[in-house]
């Protein structure tokens, strides 16, 4: 019998969207290499001994119980809701903490933030009281503070995707204040080989930090404390009759950044894995099958590693290929294109979830810019230039302490009295009071 | 040459106003004629619809949507509505063949598919038209979305063999029906979509009053 023209053309129909609905459904991209690479390569854990990150996770244990003890116990608390697959929501409410009896910082500190023009020796002489009741009331943080030097690394949970819990740096940061006022205390007092010692220490804690940081927020929190270190060092460096030994210190202080410090590539290949691992347990698809329809997991991670790829390439970038990147980073919502027919809610959540890196990969650069000034204010001082003259001066110093974008010399404001660079947003300056 | 061309449009220009324009193109060519018209109508809606978030999607995606899917949504409608009208009509008495119902919906709705797109495109000239402007950008298509509803309606009717009163029962029955197939399409999404089933909640008084 032979079949209608029409129901040839209805079966033809049902056949091909048939095919093309079951190509859409399974099929998924191969995995890109450089993905592979970065979501599988080694990275030290979390939890081990050592890692100073543990410690500052718990860096507020109640009293009796070591910071480190009680961020490993944090962590196992939280490991245990995770491995059975706990909803990430869920730690907050579960992870054992003793909250209650947490050490907080008590009373107000002043902020060191680097654009005031503070005067941080005159200020611990006219508040010596004070932060000599502060040193009193917190000592205890004070010792944690000073013992998180003794761990030998530091690995952030990269692997922990979004449940990866984030320090309350809140409680260091001030307790961090604190110990540089008193170490603007001991110089005020005379004792300057031991105030430039401590700050070198302080100084050498967090560049290794900085070096060895694999998520943002230890990075910025690094790089923001490097920022007070460089300040006070350039304070006691241009205010202090420093003898040539203690000069040398502060010059050690702020001798160039190294080791991946200011680097942000390594930040950015870290944060690109945890959000990977982070969405792995978010889109669990061994539990939902009807997703793996929608979202293709090889497919997701190339987009959202491509996202990132710029600034996680093979090389770290230097601060002119910065300068240049940044000055292209403003058309960052690239259209959703083919892809979206096989992996909607990839292709999706990829194009929301692109960040503006522009941002952070200066961060590095101006930290490095902002030594190079702390360097020219302490060359002004005690080369004792005139303010006529300081701009020639500092042109002297274009080659080796010049803008770190464009190896221009560094600019001068007589009225503000400020050595300062332009920030490549255009927004802003990183300057230093002289 | 130009008398020809006006003759040649003219036919097209009728389908918007004149129900028996609809009817005669129709039932004056083929089932398989009107598959093709139902596939246009889909690939035109379907990128309409997308057009409008060109600010997301490339253009090409959006085409490639619009042939893809916009046939296979169309024959999924017009097949169901067609059908279920078929059904309603034959229980009451209509003598009018599937064919026949399929033939009128397919290009009652062409002028409305043109129509959508065409507005879409001007629609998206404009970075949020307001309440003035979005109306009369509208207008058009409102009326011949008007036009498209009275020439199928009338069509279906005439098909039916139904006095008027017999032919608006016979069409509100069917709407009725459409609707709750379409409930039930949903239904089944949400099935699929695991957690969603939650929103099922809001749908639920539909479904009772549709009961």
């Amino acid at each position: 019998m032979k079949m209608p023209a029409i129901n040839k053309i209805w079966l033809a129909i049902v056949l091909f969207y048939t095919v093309l609905f079951a190509s859409l459904a399974f099929y998924d991209g191969q995995p890109s290499r450089n993905m592979l690479e970065n979501l599988t390569r080694p990275l030290p854990e979390a939890v081990e001994a050592g890692n100073a990150w543990i410690a500052v996770y718990g860096f507020s244990a109640p009293q009796g119980m070591s910071p480190y003890a009680y961020g490993e116990k944090k962590m196992h608390g939280l490991r245990d809701i995770i491995e059975p697959g706990g909803s990430y929501k869920e730690q907050d409410k579960q992870v054992p903490d003793n909250r209650a009896r947490e050490i907080v910082f008590k009373g107000e500190i002043i902020s060191l933030n680097i654009n005031k023009d503070r005067d941080i020796l005159r200020y611990v002489r006219e508040h010596g009281g004070e932060i000599r009741a502060l040193e009193r009331d917190n000592a205890i943080l004070l010792r944690r503070y000073e013992e998180l030097r003794n761990y030998p690394g530091y690995a952030d949970p990269v692997d922990y995707g979004f449940s990866a819990p984030m320090p309350k740096f809140s409680s260091i940061r001030k307790t961090r204040i604190l110990r540089l006022l008193l170490l603007a205390e001991t110089a005020g007092r005379g004792r300057y080989a031991a105030a430039l010692t401590g700050l070198r220490d302080d100084m050498n804690f967090w560049r290794f930090i900085a070096g060895n940081s694999r998520l943002i927020i230890s990075k910025l929190t690094s790089i923001s404390f490097l920022y007070q270190d460089i300040r006070i060092a350039a304070e006691l460096g241009a205010n202090l009759p420093l003898s040539n030994e203690e000069r040398k210190i502060a010059l050690d202080i702020l001798r160039p950044f190294d080791r991946g410090e200011t680097a942000m590539r390594e930040v950015f290949r870290g944060e690109v894995r945890n959000m990977q691992k982070g969405m792995e347990k978010v889109y669990s698809l061994s539990r939902r099958t009807t997703e793996r329809f929608f979202f293709k997991p090889n497919s997701s991670d190339n987009l959202f590693y491509k996202n990132w790829e710029d600034v996680v390439g093979d090389v770290e970038l230097s601060p002119q290929q910065i300068a240049a990147k940044v000055g292209r980073a403003g058309n960052l919502r690239e259209k959703i294109g083919f892809g979206f027919l096989y992996n909607p809610v990839g292709e999706i959540l990829a194009t929301i979830g692109k960040v503006d890196t522009s941002t952070y990969i200066v961060m590095g650069c101006d930290l490095e810019g902002y030594r190079r000034l702390a360097l020219l204010k302490i060359l002004v001082r005690t080369e004792k230039i005139s303010s006529e003259n300081i701009r020639k001066f500092v042109e002297s110093h274009a080659a080796d302490l010049g803008n770190p974008y464009n190896g221009e010399p560094m600019k001068w404001d007589p009225a503000g009295k400020t050595l300062y660079f332009n920030k490549l947003s255009g927004n802003g300056r990183v300057e230093i009071f002289l | 040459m130009e008398d020809n061309q006006v003759l040649k449009i003219a036919p097209y220009i009728a389908l918007i106003c004149r129900p028996a324009a609809v009817r005669d193109a129709a039932l004056k060519r083929s089932v398989i004629y009107a598959m093709a018209v139902n596939a246009i109508n889909g690939m035109l809606v379907m990128t309409a619809l997308w057009i409008q978030m060109s600010y997301m999607f490339t253009v090409p995606l959006i085409v490639t949507i619009g042939f893809l899917f916009g046939p296979f949504f169309s024959f999924i409608v017009s097949s169901t509505c067609s059908r279920i009208q078929w059904f309603v009509g034959g229980r009451m008495g209509s003598p009018a063949s599937y064919n026949d119902i399929y033939r009128i919906f397919a290009w009652s709705f062409l002028p409305l598919s043109v129509m959508a797109l065409l507005n879409s495109l001007v629609l998206i000239q404009f970075y949020k038209p307001g309440l003035l402007l979005g109306s009369v950008t509208l207008l058009p298509f409102i009326l011949i979305a008007l036009l498209g509803v009275r020439n199928y309606c009338s069509n279906i009717i005439a098909l039916h063999q139904f006095m008027r009163l017999r032919g608006a029962a016979c069409l509100t029955l069917a709407f009725l029906l459409i609707l709750s197939a379409f409930m039930c399409l949903l239904l089944v999404a949400f099935l699929l979509l695991g957690d969603s089933i939650n929103e099922l909640n809001n749908f639920f008084p539909l479904f009772m009053a549709l009961g």
